[in-house]
């Protein structure tokens, strides 16, 4: 006989048995989805190699792995014979509707089937917040602005930052929804449970112990303990049933503080939205500040241009001007003596009379 | 591929049926053996029923299916068949 020890699981053995026996006593029933009972093959498949569970076994449990569907209670008949008459509860469709699919569903976690609309809306912040349409205004004026100036840049800048904080923002709604979508699940198998809780409830409540030390005639003896055992049976399945119900409303209370938390980390990434949108319209503001100081100066720079160019024209001129006076100076100053001038003069005389005396001649 | 390890079950009415072994497997501390089974039977949402049941074997040398004892044992079993199935 092949066997082979699953590690971390208290000594199970994976064994081969003989081709034939004998039924003796019915067997327990469970219902495995497909895939569950492939990974099941598959572990038998593979008989000479250990088979290496990380996991305690106690921990992540899903029923819906393994769901049990029909116990063998002992020498008695199936207790459900008819739980939806017996025991009334009030369910609605869409729950109902949901019950086979989340049933169906093979892993609890991986996928949820849908949102149904009555998931609160988290979003409400920020409409209170107004920030939509600043968000629209920003984003249309940054497609508009141009890129190479301050105001642009602030604006695109901006817009980043604030893709940035919307997508995080979609994770988390993304997360939000799943999670829904998992209470959903559990809400589910919670009213599941409950009607099979209170269908064993009305199984008991229909026979009771029977004093086995009252009986005398064998026949009834044996009667007796068959109810007894069939009685003890529904206080074992009850006892279970009332642990799932447990189990799934701590889940349900895990996942309801896991979507606060969601619900507050949105909050919070909401509040940062509003507060980018609220630097960008202060930096909007100071980029215009800045660009109408800025053409301000470059009018002041080229008013001061032009000035600066009438200033040099006018010290050119001024420059010849002054080159005028200061040939003349010497020319005066070259007669400023009389006697000279009257040199000059009697020179001027009598070169003209030379030049008369000339010319008669 | 390992095939298919098919079961022969003799009832006690004598009427035999022939099952599909899915995995058998023993727990060491009390070394008992149990038998997983199938008759590929498939419900609307598409699972399969599977049987549990102990096996053992008489003084004779007959092997017997004598399903579960106890509830805890049963409670085991399943957790050990969830661990399986992941």
């Amino acid at each position: 006989m092949e066997k082979v020890i699953i590690e971390n699981m208290d000594g199970v053995l994976i064994c081969e048995v003989p081709i034939n026996a004998v039924l003796e006593n019915d067997s327990k029933k469970i219902k495995l989805s497909t895939e569950k009972l492939a990974n099941v093959l598959s572990k038998a498949l593979l008989p000479k190699e250990n088979i290496k569970i990380e996991e305690p076994i106690h921990e992540e449990i899903d029923d819906n792995y393994v769901t049990e569907v029909e116990e063998q209670p002992v020498k008695t008949e199936p207790i459900y014979k008819e739980p939806f008459e017996e025991t009334p509860i009030v369910v609605n469709d869409s729950v109902t509707n949901t019950i086979e699919s989340s049933i169906d569903e093979s892993h609890l976690y991986g996928g949820y089937r849908g949102v149904s609309s009555s998931v609160p809306d988290i979003k409400s912040v920020s409409n209170t917040l107004n920030v939509d349409i600043k968000i629209e205004k920003i984003k249309k004026e940054a497609e508009t602005a141009d890129k190479n100036t301050i105001l642009g840049k602030v604006l695109l800048g901006g817009v980043s930052k604030i893709e940035q904080v919307e997508r995080e923002i979609d994770d988390l709604d993304e997360r939000n929804m799943k999670i829904s979508g998992i209470i959903d699940e559990l809400m589910t198998r919670k009213n599941l449970a409950q009607r099979d809780n209170k269908a064993l409830e009305n199984e008991m409540g229909k026979t009771m112990k029977i004093d086995l030390t009252k009986i005398q005639d064998e026949i009834a003896l044996n009667a007796a303990k068959n109810i007894n055992e069939s009685i003890s049976v529904l206080e074992g399945r009850k006892t279970e049933s009332d642990k799932v119900i447990d189990d799934i409303e701590e889940k349900i209370i895990v996942q309801k503080q896991e979507k606060a938390s969601v619900a507050e980390t949105k909050k919070s990434k909401e509040n940062e939205l509003y507060e980018i949108c609220r630097e960008i319209e202060d930096n909007k503001v100071k980029a215009n500040e800045y660009m109408k100081r800025s053409s301000e100066l470059e009018s002041l720079k080229e008013k001061h241009e032009r000035e600066e160019e009438k200033i040099k024209s006018g010290i050119s001129e001024l420059y010849s001007s002054l080159s005028l006076i200061e040939e003349e100076p010497k020319r005066v100053n070259s007669i400023s003596n009389p006697f000279d001038r009257v040199r000059s003069m009697e020179e001027e005389v009598n070169d003209e009379i030379e030049l008369r005396t000339v010319s008669r001649r | 591929m390992k095939e298919k390890k098919m079961l022969t079950i003799t009832k006690l009415d004598g009427s035999v049926e022939t099952v599909e072994e899915v995995i058998s497997f023993e727990f060491s501390d009390t070394l008992k053996r149990y038998v997983v089974y199938t008759k590929n039977e498939t419900d609307a949402n598409g699972n399969i029923t599977v049987y549990v049941t102990e096996m053992i074997t008489d003084a004779d040398g007959i092997n017997k299916f004598v399903g579960v004892e106890s509830e805890e044992e049963w409670s085991k079993i399943k957790d050990v068949l969830r661990e399986l199935a992941k």
